[in-house]
């Protein structure tokens, strides 16, 4: 590793570790998520007998949770409930979504939490421990035999394929008819795919034993590769740069697809973000689906770049503003202004952690100013012959 | 989960086509602002170290860039948010700074496509001149006179004409078509027709920016003309 990446790398720790949620609210995450798994499958559940299999899904399960950039906002954990023993054809969605309503409302009561309340796919627990965080509960049943085969026939590896669900969308004609089509995701398939792509930089005896299936959990804390702390920083950039504007913002589920895809093994963490950042938005497919889900091709992330050139136009301007700064706070000569870092990823360094970082040596590369700093660099002026002139007052 | 294949118009998925990166490399003060309306917004600090007329400048602004999505057809506005320019000071009523004429700017963003290029061309110069004012009360590279009077004297001199030229018949004249206008005597008062004249700087401007935008220069100097008669 070269000095260069030495200080980056620290820096980009530093800054990721400073992102990590703390182990006590990890613990309690999975602590909630497993006492729901644990509540559908106690012998008196009505839905025991669907056989009901609880995962984890979203940031929680791919390990890249990173703490909201405002103390009050809320924790978002994502778990899907597969009931093995239904199919389409058992019940209507509205049906399907209503059993697991009944018993979600039932351990709310139980435990003295507000009654979920229902969304669009999912249901929502509300929990309110020290720090508040609510858990999506997305009822689902195996996808018919030809999706997935449909899966497999269109490249998508077996192991992937079979992992696809039929979900329930209260939006759609079909929602309280008996048959109906219904939708079909692999939010499992995608999670296996992410540990398979995270894996790629740690030894082979893990990647063992994620291909065999043995880790379907919510990740160990400690289990962090340069692919998961690359997810962090990117998304906690985007979170400071849409601070005002969340609605704009590019949603995780497209940059985490992104870096996954774009993540080639780099073991140490200052290659893994730079070649994330530099080849992530190659894998924006010029057609819809945009930014497609690799064990589910239908299925687009992007599928509002359609409806909100909007969405699109800020993706893209965060792809050149990240670019940009991780390009520039990794370079070997780089004074790490403190501010700097708190204005880009909203991240305060310690006076040590600054000394750390460093540069070995002098004076700042840049030419020009720094976060509205003017910089103290000597600059060649540039001369200016002629200009337009402005109108007299 | 989606309506099909749809093409997306690459001006959409590549901004960088005007070169946003590198204004980011080389202000690194700019940051890009998330975009909810029609322009695009870059805001920060620019250095103006520059050398001119007036001397020597090192200074540093607050300003923000809104740049519209049909940049370079259309010009950026540019606001200084760090309250060093007074208003008094060459602004426009909406309260950006006035950077030029309508021509000079349309004619420099047709040469330098690239938000970098607009930066270095027309904004650092601008704030140049703010400083040399602020040190020596002057002007390094002049300022147009108030009103029509100024407007005329721009034209005159982006085509290379005589004070004494007829600014609306020039204008009239770019507005046309080439082999039309030249058949009509040169606005500069020589007395020969403009095919043996001035015909290669009208011809080249024409090319430039076309006539459309000529006739509506036209209507702009008629239009400044009559306000100043009512005053």
């Amino acid at each position: 590793m070269s000095t260069q990446n030495t200080q980056a790398s620290h820096l980009w720790t530093i800054t990721s570790d400073a992102l990590d949620i703390p182990r006590s609210l990890y613990d309690r995450a999975a602590a909630r998520h497993r006492a729901v798994g644990e509540w559908l499958c106690r012998p008196a559940s009505s839905v025991a007998a669907y056989r009901p299999n609880v995962r984890p899904q979203g940031s929680f399960r791919f390990g890249t949770v990173i703490r909201p950039i405002n103390p009050d906002a809320e924790y978002d954990l994502d778990h899907v409930v597969l009931f093995d023993g239904l199919n389409t054809s058992a019940m209507s969605q509205m049906a399907l979504k209503e059993l697991l309503g009944a018993e979600l409302r039932e351990y709310a009561r139980v435990h003295g939490m507000k009654p979920p309340t229902e969304h669009h796919r999912c249901w929502r627990l509300h929990y309110r421990d020290e720090v508040a965080f609510h858990l999506d509960s997305l009822p689902c049943v195996p996808a018919k035999a030809g999706v997935q085969e449909a899966l497999i026939r269109s490249g998508v590896e077996q192991p992937y394929a079979l992992r696809a669900v039929a979900i329930t969308d209260r939006r759609r004609p079909g929602y309280v008819a008996p048959i109906s089509e219904w939708l079909t995701s692999n939010p499992r398939g995608f999670a296996r795919w992410f540990e398979s792509r995270a894996a790629l930089g740690r030894d082979p005896l893990l990647l063992e034993r994620i291909r065999a299936g043995a880790v379907e959990d919510v990740p160990p804390y400690d289990w962090r590769t340069p692919l998961q702390r690359s997810i962090q920083l990117l998304k906690r950039h985007r979170d400071m740069m849409f601070a005002d504007s969340a609605d704009l913002a590019p949603i995780s589920m497209i940059i985490t697809n992104l870096a996954a895809h774009a993540y080639r093994g780099e073991v140490d963490l200052a290659d893994a973000l730079a070649g994330i950042v530099a080849r992530m938005g190659q894998f924006v497919q010029p057609l819809c689906p945009r930014v497609p889900n690799p064990t589910h091709p239908q299925e687009d992330y992007a599928d509002k770049w359609s409806r909100d050139a909007l969405l699109e136009q800020n993706f893209w301007l965060w792809y050149t503003q990240v670019q940009h700064d991780v390009e520039s706070l990794s370079g070997p000569l780089t004074r790490i202004e403190p501010r700097t870092l708190q204005e880009r990823f909203g991240v305060t360094l310690t006076a040590e952690e600054a000394a750390r970082l460093a540069p070995r040596a002098p004076a700042i590369v840049s030419s020009r100013a720094v976060s509205g700093n003017a910089g103290a660099a000597a600059v060649v002026p540039q001369v200016i012959r002629d200009a337009p002139r402005p109108w007299g007052a | 989960m989606t309506d099909g294949p749809r093409v997306v118009p690459r001006a959409l998925a590549a901004p960088d086509e005007w070169g946003l990166a590198d204004v980011l490399r080389q202000h690194p003060g700019l940051r890009l602002r998330p975009r909810s309306a029609d322009v695009i917004v870059l805001a920060g600090a620019v250095r103006c170290c520059a050398d001119g007329a007036g001397g020597v400048v090192d200074e540093v602004y607050a300003v923000e860039l809104w740049i519209p999505s049909d940049y370079p057809h259309s010009v950026p506005l540019v606001f200084e948010t760090g309250g060093r320019i007074p208003r008094s000071f060459h602004h426009l009523a909406s309260g950006a700074l006035c950077l030029g004429s309508p021509t000079t700017l349309r004619l420099v963003l047709d040469e330098y496509r690239t938000i970098g290029g607009f930066i270095d061309a027309v904004v650092l110069p601008y704030l140049y001149g703010h400083a040399c004012h602020v040190r020596s009360g002057v002007m390094p590279f002049g300022e147009l006179e108030h009103g029509a009077a100024g407007l005329e004297r721009d034209l005159r001199r982006v085509f290379g004409m005589p004070h004494r030229a007829d600014v609306l018949r020039l204008l009239h004249l770019a507005g046309l078509r080439r082999r039309h206008a030249n058949k009509y005597p040169c606005p500069c008062g020589s007395g020969v027709r403009l095919g043996r004249c001035h015909h290669l700087q009208v011809n080249a401007l024409r090319r430039r920016v076309g006539r459309r935008w000529w006739r509506q220069q036209t209507d702009a100097l008629l239009r400044q003309r009559t306000l100043e008669k009512r005053q």
